[in-house]
């Protein structure tokens, strides 16, 4: 056990030697890896900023009734008795406000920036409408839904004759949990390509150095090395590119917070928030630095088998 | 200790190096292989230390058929033999010093304990002054003594050596062959590859080789 121990502390010694013999091409392998890891740990330090967001956004939810446009203003207004009465037999009260087809358009020329083209048209295409404010608030978490009475009352109010359609606002929330979903199953996708260049730019650092030092293998392979001993110091190099590389993609990606967050704060203010980007938490950070040497070692088991069976 | 029975080897395309040859050497013999470049000598020094497998014939070293050794018992069959190369091997990027202490520190010993016998070894081949010299800094002769220091340390039953004078004056030389024969003076079995004929006489035993066949073999009376 301790000429095991004594032989794993004379390799790793080893492989500081070897990097610090040729500190341009270490430097360079580094910084080649950390940019490839810097892409998904800022993907994953962008979702791991907005999840907390996103799961906490409450909302009250609303329903928008859009009446037939050839419905009369009076029987438009008249409408209202009947959604009060859907409203209490179905246990959800809400605020009803009536929009006029007018004053939708004055709206919609204001804010929409389209008022030119509006005034083109001639007639107002747009229909009177209800819009339901629900006084209940609730959770909407990237793995919720609508509570199910809403969605049952706006089935109820589609099939009333003077509706054309119904609307629930809060649909944009199911959208922005399904981005949420799609943005991380593409990180992992991004995650796994990267790792594959990570290990192949190590697997090829790693075959450059067995080949530059391939007069000392066969020497110590004559001297009684066994092929542990002889690939050990590969191994650690390996895994010490990794975890320097993983550190540098870390500084890089906090780095380039700095200015982001700058640009972020100056948009979140008109908002009245201070919202900003932090960097990864210690135990993610120590997470992927301990993934990125296993990346290296990986990277450097695979070269070093391949390399020292070819030179044997 | 060393048995060859009817060993050939051939190398593609259809080159033979060795062809049907037996001898034995015992523990302690000084044993010269002599004969021109291309007789054969450097391929029995390689199958001996098992980095050449014979074609047809059975090599034995202490009783163990080369031709049986995997790949996990090869570096310990290898750590009982002293190899002295031409060319000295040496890592041009490592002192003389820690050059010689390798072969211990691959075999598990403690730093301290090789700095001990590698110094010991080194003086013994009258380097003590080369310690901390890369090999590129001494000379022919000095490189080829510091060889022979990384090949001693280990205190191995066995050496081979490659035309260890190939390259080196007479002095150089004379020194180089003391310091073998001393060592089978002492019970290692040295076997030496050798055009040299001045050697010659100091050995117990010369095995005549003329391409890749044996002739006669020449045996020290005493």
């Amino acid at each position: 056990m301790k000429i095991w121990i004594r032989q794993h502390a004379s390799a790793s010694l080893s492989a500081m030697k070897q990097i610090i013999s040729a500190p341009g091409n270490f430097l360079f392998n580094v910084l080649v890896v950390a940019v490839a890891l810097s892409l998904p740990i800022t993907g994953l330090t962008l979702i791991e900023n907005i999840r907390p967001v996103s799961d906490q956004l409450s909302i009250a939810p609303e329903l928008s009734l859009f009446l037939k446009t050839d419905l009369t203003r009076t029987d438009a207004i008249a409408l209202a008795d009947t959604i009060k009465k859907m409203l209490k037999t179905a246990g959800t009260p809400a605020k009803l406000v009536f929009v006029p087809r007018e004053t939708a358009l004055t709206g919609l020329q204001n804010n929409s920036g389209l008022g030119d083209v509006l005034a083109t048209l001639g007639q107002n295409p747009l229909p009177d409408a209800y819009v339901l404010s629900f006084e209940q608030h609730f959770e909407l978490t990237t793995q919720q839904s609508s509570p199910v009475k809403i969605e049952a009352l706006a089935a109820q109010l589609q099939k009333l004759p003077e509706v054309d359609h119904v609307q629930i606002d809060s649909n944009w929330i199911k959208r922005l949990a399904a981005l949420m979903h799609l943005a991380q199953f593409m990180l992992v996708g991004l995650a796994i390509i990267l790792s594959i260049v990570v290990v192949t730019v190590i697997f090829n650092a790693t075959r450059l150095q067995v080949l530059s030092h391939r007069a000392e293998i066969r020497v110590i392979r004559l001297l009684g090395a066994t092929n542990q001993y002889i690939r050990r110091p590969y191994y650690y190099a390996g895994a010490l590119l990794g975890a320097t590389a993983g550190l540098t993609a870390l500084a890089l990606v906090a780095a380039v917070l700095q200015p982001l967050n700058q640009a972020i704060l100056e948009f979140a203010s008109l908002y009245g928030s201070n919202f900003q980007l932090a960097p990864l938490n210690l135990t993610f950070s120590v997470y992927l630095l301990i993934s990125a040497a296993i990346l290296g070692l990986f990277g450097a088991f695979l070269s070093v088998r391949h390399q020292i069976s070819q030179l044997s | 200790m060393i048995e060859f029975k009817q060993v050939s080897k051939h190398f593609p395309p259809g080159v033979s190096a060795l062809s049907d040859v037996s001898f034995s050497i015992e523990r302690g013999e000084l044993v010269f292989l002599a004969g021109p470049s291309g007789a054969g000598k450097s391929t029995i020094l390689k199958m001996i230390a098992a980095i050449e497998r014979p074609t047809s014939g059975q090599v034995l070293v202490n009783g163990q058929d080369i031709a049986g050794l995997n790949t996990a018992a090869l570096p310990y069959f290898r750590r009982n033999i002293g190899l002295i190369l031409q060319d000295h091997a040496l890592l041009l990027d490592r002192t003389i010093l820690e050059n010689v202490m390798l072969p211990l520190l691959i075999g598990g010993a403690t730093k301290a304990e090789a700095l001990i016998r590698a110094n010991a070894a080194i003086e013994k081949m009258n380097l003590s002054d080369k310690i901390d010299a890369f090999p590129l800094a001494l000379s022919g002769g000095e490189q080829q003594r510091a060889a022979i220091a990384r090949a001693i340390v280990n205190r191995p039953q066995l050496i081979l050596a490659d035309e260890p004078t190939a390259y080196l004056d007479r002095d150089n030389a004379k020194k180089v062959m003391q310091a073998l024969q001393a060592f089978s003076a002492a019970g290692v079995t040295c076997i030496i590859s050798s055009h040299d004929e001045e050697f010659l006489v100091s050995a117990s035993r010369v095995i005549y080789l003329n391409q890749g066949k044996q002739g006669d073999s020449w045996q020290s009376a005493a």
